[in-house]
């Protein structure tokens, strides 16, 4: 690998940002940024903007990655280079010596999975360095013949032989013989499980402990910066990651992929990147089963044809976050049982580990402590629903008997979920009654859950009892097409809300 | 010999006092309003819509846009709206903050509705003392968020900044000679004839009507009622203050007029109070970096210049905007008794009750 | 004879100076619409009112109708349902005349980039000055009328009737 010619196009700002990086080919004046006459065959010292005239030889691979270094960091990117994949003089990296390099920091790394790696590895970054290195190849029209370099063939041996995860595919792709992609089918493929192979963060980290919250074990915010952690690192060192792009540890790789991925999700300012080999899950996104809240009501025939408005991307929401005693009831059952079920499996793990470990004569390891919930530090604390305590709703759900799907209290506001065909009558006692007195209708309006199997819309009504200074929420579920009664004549305000 | 039919006429989208893009279709027999219909939507912005793509701390900026005459009640709304929606404390310091800068900012939506409705009804003078003071209060609003009129002057869970040194002062100079500059516009209009003539008796509207109509603020209060949501449900620092809510029975142009320039003096009041007894502390709530919500859903709403300002959130798990957002505008509401005030009136009485309605279309459309 | 020389015909054909006459009355006393849409209009009700007084440019009268007015100052979001309302009080309005597009929405569409909103006035009327901001202040408004009047002052009736004979064709 090597860097042929360096040239700075049109929109230089004269930042100074590629001089501090690679002080031996540019510099940069009051108004402009040239390439160094000492760095160039013809001596000269100028833009290089058209000529593009030729690095010297003997710079040409040393300052290799300063200058690309230079060209990532440009800010306004008009740094370019020719870069072809090897020169003859310096000696390519040898493959054994990588191989080495890699078996020596991941030791642990079982050997299928390492293949499998390996293997997916070639598999998926090839493609994509093959068109690049086809096109630097058409560029410098193969000046330099590659004259080195383990063959496609060489390449899959090794990587089968041994566990070489990253850096190998960059060499065959410098052999145009054959389309290394089909060199890698060719071996014995197997199941990829998808994995994470690379990820690093770019330029705008706000330092906002999202990710580390997502994923402890990959990111690390610091008070000014970000890191990828060294443990799932293959070089192991302690960056953003942002320009080499070093790739993580296979086992961590496969292990983390979930919370990578909703790290990267939730990163507020979207700067977290990686690179996926195979089906990326999206187990990250929420997904919550949608459950028929209106009992009674089959599924709507809820049809729209959304590629009729093809100027408009549609993400079409995939929860349906009606709020609802009954289901956080269900999900808080759930959470608390799969905690319990997750602890009874760590102190079984425990006991076995326990026992081999007596059996071994080694020390014991240390038991499982329970996981306390994490103490809440911020002024926040989410209302959640409780159970109906409010007088009008007790008086509401005895008159209305039977029609209430459910009442509930949330952030201190009444709900109360009435059937369809009840929605008049309730809406009668609440004006009429002496005891509730809501005169006005102080908001109408409807919310639509394309994800919700049983009903399309949820209608709410806020009441407002102005002598008795209360506030009182009605819901309806409706389906598709079905119409409501009109509120008009019980409160005439509903007439244009 | 002469022959009458019943006359429609359009009033607006592009007429001088409908206070923007209003249109107005009128039947008319004669003088008199048989049939009044208001028209609605030429500035409908989706702002609703708009806001279920935004995070919670984006949103508020297109709140500024909706009634825009007062913003920053409009802020307000939003964040206790997403702090009830999220359950956040807010510092005292700040809600007593929030509470000056609110009351500020309904004496300049007064001051507006004073003087443009003073223009459309004729006295031009009016319009030019407004606006002085007005300016005086927006270079508040500019000292302590930077903007004059489209704000975001608060955040979810406190202010993004404390007050600025100096700010102290600049609101005392104004408010030691605001109650002055109220007597001022009172010797103009209070006992004017001409004012008293086109605003006593017209385009009136009782308690029950206006109750049954959803019409809140003060149009509901210069009907009698003394439904007040800072009082009636307190939020902000408003359960701290004292003053009262000023109250008519007549229900016509005239009182409306009297409710709104005695609620200047209310919050001259509210904001000597707050400047008084501004306690030490933080403004900013401790919260996580990124505010990811639950499933909930709330409604609150505020006592906005207008009226009832109302925003109803739906929060998704793991979501960092809206689910739904709703903003029951008072202004909207309000227009709806238009019909009931003018039918069976004269066709000049429509333009004061526009004017006496106070709307804001960037409201009524949203 | 003298009369053929160019610095006679000079003393003699005074189109220049007339231009420049009627220029300045043009530039001094441009009566704009009373036309707000949105949030822009506030400022611009109080860039006429006491403090910053429209009225020091010639500009303070504002007119209820278009066929009175020589300028528009679309202040404000455009949606699709205003928009034919819009070309018609343009079409209203009387020769010459000019438009002021004030603010980002009436610019370019603002923040409302959705189904609702015109992005730019200038697809529907033709633009002499944009305003920038949202809402801009009045003296962006005052600032933006200034290069308004330079542009009136520059104008020249030649370039009005080169204009309408190429619409004509």
């Amino acid at each position: 690998m090597a860097i042929t010619k360096v040239w700075i196009e049109e929109g230089c700002i004269v930042c100074n940002a590629c001089e501090a990086e690679c002080p031996d080919v540019f510099h940069v004046t009051e108004d402009s940024c040239h390439i160094k006459g000492d760095s160039r065959q013809d001596g000269r010292e100028s833009e290089n903007r058209d000529e593009k005239a030729e690095l010297k030889a003997a710079l040409q691979a040393s300052l290799e990655d300063s200058i690309i270094a230079a060209a990532a960091g440009c800010p306004v990117e008009v740094i370019k280079y020719d870069q072809v994949a090897n020169v003859a003089a310096p000696a390519p990296e040898p493959a054994a010596t990588i191989a080495a390099h890699s078996t020596a920091i991941a030791p642990d790394v079982d050997i299928e999975n390492a293949v499998d790696a390996a293997l997916g590895t070639s598999g998926t970054t090839v493609s994509v360095s093959a068109a690049a290195a086809a096109a630097v190849a058409a560029a410098t029209v193969a000046a330099e013949p590659p004259a080195l370099a383990p063959t496609v063939t060489a390449a899959s041996e090794s990587t089968v032989s041994v566990p070489v995860p990253v850096l190998v595919p960059m060499v065959p792709a410098a052999t145009t013989s054959a389309p290394p992609v089909a060199a890698a089918s060719q071996a014995p493929v197997e199941t990829v499980k998808p994995r994470v192979t690379k990820v690093w963060i770019e330029e705008g980290c706000i330092v906002c402990n999202a990710c580390e919250a997502d994923s402890p074990e990959v990111f690390h915010v610091t008070e000014t910066t970000c890191m990828i952690k060294p443990g799932v690192r293959l070089d192991g060192q302690e960056t953003e990651n942002r320009l080499e792009k070093n790739g993580l540890k296979p086992a961590d790789g496969e292990r983390l992929i979930e919370s990578i991925i909703a790290a990267a999700k939730g990163c507020p300012v979207d700067v977290i990147k990686f690179e996926v080999l195979g089906e990326a899950t999206p187990a990250s996104l929420p997904v919550v089963e949608a459950k028929p809240h209106a009992e009674g009501i089959a599924a709507g025939p809820y049809v729209f044809d959304y590629k009729t408005a093809p100027n408009r991307q549609v993400a079409m929401p995939k929860t349906v976050p009606l709020p609802s005693f009954h289901t956080y009831q269900e999900e808080q059952e759930a959470a608390a049982a799969a905690d319990e079920a997750k602890w009874t499996k760590s102190l079984a793990d425990f006991e076995t580990a326990k026992t081999k470990a007596a059996a071994e004569g080694k020390e014991a390891p240390k038991a499982p402590v329970k996981p306390v919930p994490k103490k809440n530090d911020t002024d926040m604390e989410f209302p959640v629903p409780g159970e109906a305590k409010d007088p009008d709703l007790l008086h509401l759900v005895e008159l209305l008997d039977g029609k209430v799907s459910q009442a509930f209290e949330q952030a201190g506001e009444l709900t109360l979920q009435v059937h369809p065909d009840g929605l008049q009558e309730a809406l009668m006692f609440c004006k009429g009654d002496a005891a509730l007195r809501y005169e006005m209708l102080a908001d109408q309006t409807a919310t639509h859950f394309p994800a919700a199997e049983g009903f399309a819309f949820s209608v709410v009504y806020h009441l407002t009892s102005i002598s008795r200074r209360k506030r009182l929420r009605i819901r309806v579920l409706v389906k598709e097409g079905q119409a409501l009664d009109s509120a008009v004549q019980i409160y005439p305000s509903a007439n244009w809300m | 010999m002469f022959k009458t039919e019943e006359m429609e006429i359009n009033l607006g989208p592009q007429h001088p006092s409908t206070h923007g893009v209003l249109r107005v279709k009128l039947h008319l027999d004669g003088e008199t309003v048989t049939r009044c219909v208001p028209m609605i939507g030429y500035l409908h912005r989706g702002v609703e819509k708009i806001c279920e793509d935004k995070t919670f701390f984006q949103g508020q900026v297109w709140t500024d846009r909706t009634d825009y005459v007062a913003a920053i009640s409009n802020n307000l709304g939003w964040v206790e709206g997403v702090e009830k929606l999220f359950g956040i404390t807010t510092p005292r310091r700040a809600h007593y903050i929030r509470t000056m800068l609110t009351e500020l900012n309904r004496i300049t939506s007064h001051l507006l509705w004073l003087g443009t409705h003073a223009l459309d009804i004729g006295a031009m003078t009016v319009f030019l003392y407004a606006f002085r003071e007005r300016e005086e209060v927006l270079s508040i609003f500019e000292a302590f968020c930077g903007a004059r009129l489209t704000t975001t002057a608060f955040r979810i869970g406190g202010l993004r900044e404390d007050i600025p040194p100096g700010f102290e002062k600049q609101v005392r100079a104004f408010q030691a000679r605001f109650l002055d500059c109220i007597e001022e516009y009172e010797t103009l209009l209070t006992e004017n004839r001409i004012w008293k003539k086109r605003t006593i008796g017209v385009a009136p509207l009782n308690a029950e009507d206006a109750i049954a109509l959803g019409v809140t603020g003060p149009v509901l209060r210069a009907a009698g009622s003394s439904y007040d949501i800072r009082k009636a449900f307190p939020y902000a620092a408003y359960a701290e203050m004292d003053f009262d809510v000023p109250t008519q029975t007549a229900g016509d142009t005239y009182a409306r007029y009297l409710v709104r320039l005695a609620e200047m003096r209310q919050s001259h009041r509210i904001v000597n109070q707050c400047l008084d007894g501004l306690p030490e502390g933080p403004v900013m709530a401790k919260l996580p970096k990124v505010l990811k919500s639950e499933v909930n859903e709330v409604y609150h709403a505020i006592e906005a210049p207008k009226g009832e300002l109302g925003y109803y959130f739906i929060g998704e798990k793991g979501s960092q905007s809206p689910y739904r957002m709703h903003i029951r505008a008072p202004s909207f509401i309000n227009l709806q008794a238009l019909p009931k005030m003018t039918e069976g009136r004269l066709l000049a009485d429509v333009i004061a009750a526009i004017g006496t309605l106070d709307v804001v279309l960037g409201e009524v459309d949203r | 004879m003298g009369m053929n020389g160019p610095d006679v015909l000079e003393h003699i054909l005074i189109t220049t100076k007339v231009e420049k006459v009627i220029n300045w009355a043009r530039a001094s006393s441009v009566w704009p619409m009373t036309f707000g849409l949105a949030c822009c209009a506030i400022e611009m009700m109080a860039a006429g009112a006491s403090k910053f007084d429209f009225d020091r440019f010639g500009a303070g009268i504002f007119r209820a109708t278009p066929r009175q007015s020589d300028l528009m100052i679309v202040a404000g979001t455009v949606t699709y349902k205003m928009a034919p309302v819009i070309k018609k009080l343009y079409d209203q309005m009387p020769e010459p005349k000019w438009v002021i597009a004030m603010g980002s929405c009436a610019t370019a569409g603002g923040p409302f980039d959705s189904y609702h909103t015109i992005q730019g006035v200038d697809k529907i009327v033709p633009v002499d000055v944009y305003i920038p901001g949202c809402p801009p202040r009045p003296e962006s408004l005052i600032y933006g009328f200034l290069k308004l009047q330079d542009k009136i002052m520059t104008s020249s009736m030649a370039d009005k009737y080169a204009e309408i004979f190429e619409a004509v064709g």
